[in-house]
């Protein structure tokens, strides 16, 4: 007991957390090698890839920068009718995946689509920037209603009594106040920018990822795969140091008074017109048009007879999705602890180092995965030989807990975060508090941790279980046999060219994820009003 | 010896970054039912001195015994929860999810029902009986810090560890809360080492007092005893409020007519402690005495203090509240006859 | 302690997805599809077999190139038997990485033609169809069109529409182009194409059809089935596109158009091996071949199965009977070309 047990957490939790690394790593030797792809793709591709990648950032980035600051300023500021249903509404777009975005309104503006002619056309960087600002400002809005919530009172409140007007307040106090928090949001769009793939292929913009599907797919190079994945991750440390960066000067010296939101303005009735116009656009844009465009598609035809398969595949994803889900938040809890346990450091790396997952394209880590797997296999079949002479076939590759981990390590980063705040405001005394009581780390962590963890963990699991519905190229890759997901039906029959048959899957999909939003939604603000009240 | 509980011998500790060790060379030892007062101000390595009888944290030399074992040595370090102590924490660090019976039962083994009655048993004790279904946000902060004690005596430890655990009280509720823990460690014959930095807490509870001052022990002993025949001026300013003359000053008081014992003139870096209530005030010309005027007056409650000048010295003295000399005025002071002590002046501050 | 029954829960749960694992050691007679191919009418067929022959069909849709990665990758534990692909150029890049074996069969070999299979039966094609060319009925007159080539022709500039480079089937015709003509001659086609081009390339071959009736260009180039979808769709846009839409069978006057086959191989380490033969032979079968025809508006492999009502309303045309497997061959050539062309 004491150390050893100690050292078991090490092994048996931090060993795996490390393990999480390992389909990532086992690609790196690739950095060193070159092929004759890689050197067609840097001569005539590669420039355009790159170019492409940084459009899309300056552009989807800046989109949601934009739209995020700015709707978190009017939500949290301005009094506004039918208040609850914006709040729930505004986060509708975050249900609807990117890819399905871009299908419904190629639909849209094709012949005999409801824009159609008022636009003609939807494709290339400039309708990419438009599906992904719209499908991702949710992350920047979210990130600054959570500091506006926060700290937006007493910087408001002593502006105000300076006696400046609204315009000035927004733009000289708020947006500064907001400006860490929608860095930080917007380095996450930025993240999911460089991942996106399906909607930039169907789509016709090239960028690094579209490449590494390319490179990997269409030539069969792991090796130019590879490359161009460690120029996208290169993208992306960038980002992040570029947000450390700007981030590091600000702090903030939060007054006696403590936590307060902004007090709320209720504005004339023309101002309050417009600012709803204003609310409706991204819901409009980034939910019910995609939206209407799918239901038209479902509704002629063909979709009655696809019933059974419909059906299948939905309880297919919501039985992976939630098993994956309480794989995402076992793993979240266990590892979140470490830091706790070993206060040095080496419990914050491995903590933190599962996290990097989430920068890394699904198609690698799968293909990483698979370069572990099948070895294993073989392995395991010639050792089954031996003894049992006869073959087992492949045990770990296309298996099903094995695409649950592969989910564990792209995501882990999104069930961790809220846990981890959980955890540093609970701290580590309690953990010596149970020493001295003659208590083990595993006794304190499943009787003082774990319940008080109980929101953290609901919050980290449906935010990690939206993303895992959602997931389409690991999915793709490592799934096992006869089994599909809403994602990859979805994206499979549009890509084949029948979106009246991928509607239905893309319908169901977006309502599975809009419903989990919303009762998401609902019931953390059952929580915030109950907290109120006590 | 047999009787004694905790020994602690030469342990060191010293942390990266830091070029001195926290802890020096520090040896200590406690008698089965002793309380003992560890004092010093924030950085001189109480703390860890505790963490380290604990087992939080290990020591780089030395050797610890706990009730006839060796819990730390070469070849052993027993992990803290095998060693059969409780602690108490500046913020009793109840666990907030548990109403206090689970709380206090916490470290108990067995079935439930026993766990639960000896956890209310000890409950009782600490005068918190009727609250063991509360949960610790629904208590006050002396009755957090009781319910903590009562968790660390359920487990009828070897040794009580105390971490300022009155620290972040109420200063109305303290002194009572400070009684009340006295009461119930002698109640129950507890070995306990308290960490403190509040002189009084130390006199309050425990006969036996160390003071730490960079890592290492100064000097301990009874309580009395400290306080009289401090080994230097940092110990004698620590205890209490102290009035500290060069022996060269001494000597010219001495000279101008001042009756005092003889101390005798040897070791020049030595100095001599008064003490402010041993120093008596009057206005008469008695022979013996010395002539000074008030610099300063202060009313404390119980007592008044004086500045005096009298050169080349000035002297703080304390006189019931009923005798009232103003400022500026002129008086003449002598000395108690047996109240003088030698101490070292080295490292004075 | 109850906290080990709940590691024992939990580990139960963990290993419950290995019990779908191994499908190598099954007793019962399966055979196992890797398929890009998803129609409804594929579905029908596996039923029926299985009704017939009491083999059960497992199937994998995923995309082609994605098949071909993760055959490679499962190496020869892997439990696939037959790799099925909509196009030649890929079958034969997955032979030319062993991932396929030669089957002898007879009744394969005497009923699809030489050149719409492997020459030394690693794959066969299934079903047929032409890459066309589509124009606006309103605003192009047939005569005015010939061949693909003379699509490159500056008379076409902003008016055709043709679909990204990274499509099989476009590099297949351009890989066809550099079999007749050589690099340098397709690269120049490529360039006048690109420089034609009403918009960069989008969207698949439906969005091309519906790009002209909206009305963005008058031409495009797609495979004949696609439009028999559009004509039929249950969508009435799509069946008004459709209508709106002639369709042209181009090269007639030279080599013919250029084709290509939906098709199948079997694997080189696949399990059920007679099975997945078997199979392959039932699926070119006259009645088989015939719902091909009838309800995916493709043209049979097989000689003598009728056509459905609207593919023989287009009429007969020459095919290039240029062996298939030579656009796999050139496959490689035929995207780099693209991106030097900067056809995107």
């Amino acid at each position: 007991m004491g150390f050893t047990h100690r050292r078991g957490w090490l092994i048996l939790i931090g060993g795996p957390a490390l393990l999480s690394l390992l389909p990532m790593a086992v690609l790196l030797p690739g950095i060193l090698e070159s092929s004759s792809t890689w050197l067609h793709l840097r001569r005539t591709v590669l420039a355009d890839y790159i170019l492409g990648s940084l459009i899309l950032l300056a552009g989807a980035g800046g989109g949601a920068f934009l739209l995020g600051t700015t709707l978190a300023w009017v939500m949290s500021r301005y009094s506004i009718p039918f208040r609850s249903f914006f709040e729930i509404a505004l986060l509708l777009p975050h249900a609807m995946p990117v890819y399905i975005s871009a299908f419904g309104y190629r639909g849209l503006v094709s012949y005999g689509g409801l824009l159609h002619p008022l636009f003609r056309e939807f494709s290339g960087p400039g309708a990419a920037i438009f599906v992904m600002t719209f499908g991702f400002y949710t992350y920047v809005y979210l990130a600054c209603r959570a500091m506006l919530g926060t700290f937006g009172g007493q910087f408001i409140d002593s502006a105000r009594a300076v006696g400046i007007g609204e315009w000035q307040l927004f733009a000289r106090v708020a947006l500064p106040l907001m400006r860490p928090a929608a860095f930080a949001g917007t380095v996450i769009v930025g993240i999911e920018v460089l991942n996106e793939f399906g909607a930039l292929t169907y789509l016709g913009v090239e960028s690094l990822t579209t490449g590494i599907f390319r490179a990997w797919f269409a030539f069969g190079d792991l090796t130019a795969a590879v490359k161009l994945s460690l120029i996208m991750l290169a993208a992306v440390a960038l980002l992040i140091t570029a947000e450390r960066l700007l981030r590091g000067r600000a702090s903030f010296a939060a007054s006696g008074s403590g936590p307060a939101p902004v007090s709320r303005r209720k504005p004339s009735r023309s101002v309050t017109l417009i600012l709803m116009i204003f609310l409706s656009i991204p819901i409009l844009l980034g939910f019910i048009l995609p939206g209407l465009q799918l239901l038209l598609w479902a509704g002629t035809g063909n979709s009655a007879a696809h019933a059974d398969r419909l059906v299948e595949i939905t309880v297919n994803t919501l039985l992976l999705s939630g098993f994956a889900g309480l794989a995402g938040v076992g793993a979240a809890l266990l590892i979140g602890f470490l830091p706790l346990l070993f206060r040095r450091g080496i419990g914050r790396v491995l903590a933190e180092a599962p996290g990097l997952g989430y920068v890394v394209p699904g198609a690698i880590i799968a293909i990483g995965i698979m370069r572990i797997t099948v070895p294993l296999d073989s392995w395991l079949n010639d050792l089954h030989f031996h003894f049992f002479n006869s073959t087992l076939g492949l045990i770990l590759t296309g298996n099903l807990a094995i695409l649950t981990a592969a989910y564990c390590i792209r995501y882990f980063a999104v069930a961790y975060r809220p846990i981890d705040s959980a955890y540093t405001s609970l701290g580590s005394l309690h953990i010596d508090t149970a020493a001295g009581l003659g208590r083990s780390p595993l006794y304190v962590f499943l009787r003082v941790y774990l319940p008080q963890l109980r929101q953290a963990a609901f919050f980290g699991g449906i935010l990690f279980l939206l993303d895992v519905i959602k997931e389409l190229p690991l999915t793709m890759i490592l799934r096992p046999f006869n089994f599909s997901t809403l994602a990859t039906a979805t994206y499979a029959l549009a890509a084949d060219e029948r979106l009246n048959e991928a509607a239905p899957y893309g319908l169901v999909l977006v309502a599975i994820g809009g419903g989990i939003t919303v009762l998401f939604m609902m019931i953390s603000s059952l929580q915030n009003y109950r907290r109120r009240k006590q | 010896m047999k009787n004694s509980l905790l020994q602690v011998s030469g342990v060191e500790k010293r942390f990266s970054g830091n070029p001195s060790p926290a802890v020096k060379d520090f040896s200590l030892s406690l008698r089965r039912g002793e309380i003992y007062a560890l004092v010093g101000e924030s950085g001189s390595g109480k703390t860890t001195v505790l963490r380290l009888i604990a087992g939080l944290a290990n020591p780089d030399k030395g050797r610890i015994r706990l009730n006839g074992r060796e819990v730390f040595g070469p070849g052993v370090n027993l992990p803290c929860e095998k060693r059969r102590i409780g602690m108490v924490f500046q913020e009793a660090a109840l666990f907030p999810n548990l109403r206090l019976i689970r709380n206090v039962a916490f470290g108990l083994r067995g079935k439930g029902a026993e766990k639960r009655s000896r956890a209310a048993d000890y409950l009782d004790l600490v005068g918190l009986g009727k609250l063991a279904g509360r949960y610790p946000h629904e208590l006050s902060g002396g009755q957090r810090q009781r319910a903590a004690l009562a968790r660390a005596l359920a487990m009828e430890p070897d040794l009580i560890l105390m971490d300022e655990p009155f620290s972040s009280l109420d200063i109305r509720i303290k002194k009572s809360v400070v009684e009340q823990v006295g009461e119930i460690l002698a109640n129950t014959e507890a070995t306990a080492l308290l960490v403190t930095h509040s002189i009084d807490e130390a006199f309050s509870l425990a006969k036996h007092i160390g003071v730490m001052r960079d890592g290492a022990l100064e000097q301990e002993g009874r309580a009395d005893e400290l306080y009289r025949s401090p080994v230097s001026g940092y110990v004698a300013d620590f205890l209490g409020a102290a009035n500290i003359l060069t022996i060269s000053e001494f000597q010219s008081l001495i000279h101008r007519g001042l009756t005092c014992p003889d101390i005798g003139a040897e070791g020049t870096e030595d100095g001599i402690l008064l003490r402010p209530e041993d120093i008596l005030l009057t206005t008469r010309e008695i022979p013996g005495t010395l002539a000074g005027r008030i610099e300063r007056s202060n009313f404390i409650g119980d007592r008044r203090e004086y500045i005096i000048s009298a050169p080349p010295v000035h002297l703080r003295v304390r006189t019931p509240s009923d005798k009232i000399f103003p400022e500026g005025a002129k008086v003449r002071f002598s000395i108690k006859k047996e109240s003088l002590s030698r101490l070292s002046t080295a490292n004075l501050h | 302690m109850k906290y080990f029954s709940v590691l024992v829960a939990v580990t139960a749960v963990f290993l419950f997805p290995l019990v779908g694992a191994g499908q190598r050691g099954e007793k019962e007679e399966i055979v196992n599809i890797y398929t890009h191919r998803h129609y409804e009418v594929d579905e029908q067929i596996f039923s029926r077999f299985e009704k017939e022959t009491g083999i059960q069909v497992n199937v994998v849709n995923a995309g082609a190139d994605e098949l071909i990665q993760r055959l490679r990758m499962e190496g020869p534990l892997s439990p696939a038997d037959i790799l099925v692909s909509a196009d030649a150029g890929r079958l034969v890049r997955a032979r030319r990485e062993g991932l396929l074996q030669p089957v002898p069969s007879p009744v394969l070999a005497d009923r699809i033609p030489a050149h719409l299979k492997d020459p030394d039966n690693y794959w066969f094609g299934l079903t047929k169809r032409a890459r066309v060319i589509v124009y606006h009925k309103n605003r192009v007159q047939p005569e005015e069109l010939s061949s693909i080539e003379a699509l490159a022709d500056p008379g076409w500039k902003g008016r055709i529409l043709l679909r990204s480079s990274s499509n099989i089937y476009n590099q297949s015709l351009l890989a066809s182009l550099i079999a007749h003509h050589g690099e340098e001659a397709a690269r120049q086609w490529a360039e006048g194409i690109v420089a034609n081009m009403a918009r960069p390339p989008q969207g698949n071959d439906r969005d091309q059809m519906k790009a002209i009736a909206a009305g963005i260009a008058d031409v495009a180039v797609v495979n004949t089935y696609y439009v028999g979808h559009m004509l039929n769709s249950g969508d009435p846009v799509e069946a008004e596109v459709g209508r709106q839409i002639g369709i042209l069978f181009p090269n007639q006057e030279n080599r013919g158009s250029h084709i290509n086959i939906s098709g199948a191989g079997v694997t080189a380490h696949a399990p059920n091996r007679e099975n997945a033969v078997r199979l392959l032979e039932y699926l070119v079968s006259d009645s088989v071949q015939e719902i091909f025809a009838r309800a995916n508006y493709e043209y049979p492999v097989a000689d003598g199965v009728p056509h459905s009502d609207l593919v023989n309303s287009w009429g007969d045309f020459r095919e290039d009977t240029l062996a298939l497997s030579t656009l796999g061959e050139l496959n490689s050539a035929a995207v780099r070309i693209f991106d030097e062309a900067g056809w995107k």
